[in-house]
């Protein structure tokens, strides 16, 4: 059972990026050597086929890691929540990144487009994933919205 | 303004198909040697297949830009083009989950591109359903498409005027439909029309 619990404002969350959801600037010989801008997928809860097929259902919550779950400094606690998500969930390249995000300004820009949106820690007691968290009640489609919160993931993005 | 079925009928099919020819021998230079790292690095019998369903998926949509638009783009725009799709359609953490690009929704892609005639070329992702997601971005300004088959689009622009943001868009039914209401940001310095 998952014991859940209102994140606070003040706190960081990790949102992972796959490199799909990334524009990435490339040298001459095709290595990626920027991130330019995240697309609006980073933060759409999926709804496709493929995932209802694997899952059962649409994508009900969008995943996130909760940085302040853990101690020490703010770089340790970003790094203790990567290690968290790679050291269960899958590995990760240098062609990926995870976008920190701040709680209260990611609920504000939500506030602001009329979604009253939960972020909320529900790891499960028996999860290897200790710092899971979840954004509830996001929209299902609101370009607005969406831009503004790939414009607060690019500012905080972090390049594994 | 040339209209897209006027671009259409200057396609060269002999240069076409010469720069096809071109783009297949590239295709292939690039994933042999890419092959040759797979081997040393992915021993799982099932990886195999989906490196095969990546290659081919990338030689198809350069087919798709040879069968359309090749002759038609400058050569450094469409290297670069080109190394975006290598670089996204690559087998390194490719989910089982993820879709391949979507051939017909690159179709709408190449189409685009070939009527607004942009400065650069695009920087591609993939939506979940396998829709092509291009963007063009100028400082502050940017624009992305979300192509998907039929010459559909849902587009985004934010640009900044006069120091404040300015964030718009919408689903377009058609290109010529697109190319109209993004006219008034051709000051962004996404394209060259």
């Amino acid at each position: 059972m998952a014991k859940i619990s209102n994140i606070p404002d003040t706190d960081s969350i990790l949102r992972f990026a796959k490199k799909r959801h990334l524009s990435w600037e490339l040298d001459e010989a095709g290595n990626p050597i920027e991130i330019k801008s995240c697309y609006h997928d980073l933060f759409k809860l999926r709804t496709d086929e493929e995932f209802i097929k694997k899952h059962g259902a649409p994508e009900k919550a969008l995943s996130v890691n909760w940085v302040d779950f853990f101690t020490g400094d703010h770089e340790q606690r970003i790094a203790k929540a990567i290690a968290d998500f790679l050291g269960t969930a899958r590995t990760v390249n240098k062609k990926e990144a995870f976008a920190k995000l701040n709680v209260g300004e990611v609920k504000k820009i939500c506030e602001n487009h009329s979604a009253k949106i939960r972020i909320v820690h529900d790891a499960k007691t028996t999860s290897t994933i200790k710092s899971h968290s979840s954004i509830t009640q996001l929209p299902q489609e609101n370009s607005l919205l969406f831009d503004e919160l790939c414009e607060i993931a690019l500012k905080g993005i972090i390049k594994v | 303004m040339r209209t897209f079925h006027q671009n259409i009928k200057t396609f060269d099919q002999s240069a076409a198909e010469n720069l096809f020819s071109w783009a297949t021998r590239n295709h292939e230079q690039i994933s042999t040697s890419e092959e040759q790292e797979t081997t040393k690095t992915f021993l799982t019998p099932e990886l195999p297949s989906v490196e095969q369903q990546l290659w081919d998926n990338r030689a198809k949509l350069k087919e798709i830009t040879a069968q359309y638009a090749i002759c038609l783009i400058e050569p450094k725009l469409r290297n670069k083009f080109f190394a975006q799709i290598d670089w996204l359609l690559n087998s390194e953490h490719w989910d089982e989950d993820d879709r391949l690009a979507d051939t017909e929704a690159f179709k709408t892609l190449v189409k685009f591109i070939l009527n607004a005639k942009p400065i650069n070329a695009p920087y591609l992702g993939l939506s979940d359903n396998g829709n092509i997601l291009a963007s063009w971005i100028n400082n502050d300004n940017k624009i992305s498409l979300e192509c998907m088959p039929n010459n559909n689009v849902k587009w985004f622009i934010s640009c900044v005027f006069s120091g404040k943001k300015e964030r718009v868009g919408g689903e377009a039914p058609s290109l010529e439909r697109l190319l109209a209401v993004i006219r008034p940001f051709q000051n962004a310095g996404w394209f060259k029309y």
